[in-house]
């Protein structure tokens, strides 16, 4: 007996598109892990953030899931719409320093994050999303230019310094937690 | 530590993540109200002649039973405003973003059977401020002592009753601010 073949993504949005709720739920629950773990790491600590900002993107993607026309993978589209999503949510904080959203983080909701997780919070958001999107994600720089708006150049010179940010903080800590 | 170690240590980094569970339901309700499901434009043409049959139907069923029995009268119960606050002494102690979203949802559920929630719901931070003569502003989304997170309804026959009513939400037990309003 062979187990039956989950349907392809094409086969699925084919169905959403023609109205089968069921189909949506099957790509939610395949994609979701993978886009809600781009937008964590993006916006951690900020949990709820990473959530209200997942269920945009789905809202975004099942608006315009009848035009995909699947020249790149699907979570590589959500993906993206995923950080057009993202990049409109750091528009809107802009105006807060990263010390107030640092202080914030102390007492919203406390993440039992890995200790990567944890360094890569502490570093300050400009210098966080370029080594995400760059040396987690696998974006180029010219990817990061376009999505964050940035030149670059830019982002080379960011990602230098965000290395060597995170290479002292991991050190830090690594110390820290041998004592 | 070289850049190629960073690089290795981040790579490991790339991890999926489940996303809260409560999110799937309020994703799909968001897109049914959108009317994401309604399929293709024949099926949608076709489910709102249906609905049009249905709600002269209801109509005609709703005038037939009104003209045979008196108006139902509607509980005229006190209501309470409940509002939930962020505070910086606001402390979940390790608890999961999950758990505690599931035990303040067991709290809301339990009053709602016993007849004393009349609506709970978290709220997003944000939104967007608006008043006459004056441009919208888009508020920042994000997280503030200042705003409520969550708001309850609550009937109870008195402001005592709603305070006794409001003292077992479990936000209190991590130091959570609330503040109850009567609603006249």
């Amino acid at each position: 007996m062979t187990e039956e073949a989950e349907p392809a993504d094409a086969v699925l949005i084919r169905r959403f598109v023609e109205g089968d709720e069921r189909a949506f739920v099957c790509l939610y629950r395949r994609h979701s892990p993978a886009v809600y773990g781009l937008l964590s790491r993006l916006v951690s600590p900020f949990d709820a953030e990473a959530a209200d900002l997942l269920q945009e993107t789905w809202i975004r993607a099942s608006a315009r899931l009848s035009v995909f026309r699947g020249d790149s993978r699907l979570r590589t589209w959500l993906s993206g719409i995923a950080l057009n999503c993202y990049r409109e949510w750091r528009k809107r904080t802009a105006r807060y320093s990263h010390v107030e959203l640092g202080e914030m983080a102390a007492w919203t909701d406390p993440d039992p994050s890995s200790d990567i997780t944890r360094v890569l919070e502490s570093l300050p958001v400009a210098f966080r999303e370029v080594l995400v999107l760059h040396d987690v994600e696998g974006y180029t720089h010219e990817e990061i230019a376009r999505l964050i708006e940035i030149e670059p150049g830019t982002s080379k010179s960011r990602l230098s310094r965000a290395r060597d940010l995170f290479r002292r903080r991991w050190q830090q800590q690594s110390g820290a937690d041998c004592k | 530590m070289s850049d190629d170690d960073v690089a290795r240590a981040l790579a490991g980094a790339r991890t999926d993540r489940t996303p809260p569970p409560d999110l799937e339901h309020a994703t799909l309700a968001a897109l049914r109200s959108r009317g994401a499901f309604a399929g293709s434009m024949r099926s949608r043409v076709r489910s709102r002649l249906m609905q049009a049959m249905l709600v002269a139907a209801a109509l005609a069923i709703g005038v037939w039973i009104g003209s045979m029995r008196a108006p139902r009268a509607v509980p005229a119960e006190p209501r309470f405003l409940l509002l939930v606050y962020m505070n910086p002494e606001y402390r979940p102690d390790g608890t999961g973003d999950v758990a505690r979203e599931a035990e303040y949802r067991a709290w809301a559920e339990a009053l709602e059977r016993d007849g004393h929630l009349l609506i709970g719901n978290k709220v997003a931070w944000g939104g967007v401020e608006f008043r006459p003569n004056r441009p919208r502003i888009e508020r920042a989304s994000v997280p503030t002592p200042d705003e409520a997170r969550g708001l309850f309804v609550i009937l109870a026959p008195n402001e005592q009753a709603a305070l006794a009513i409001a003292e077992t939400c479990p936000h209190l037990k991590y130091g959570g601010r609330m503040v109850l309003r009567p609603m006249s």
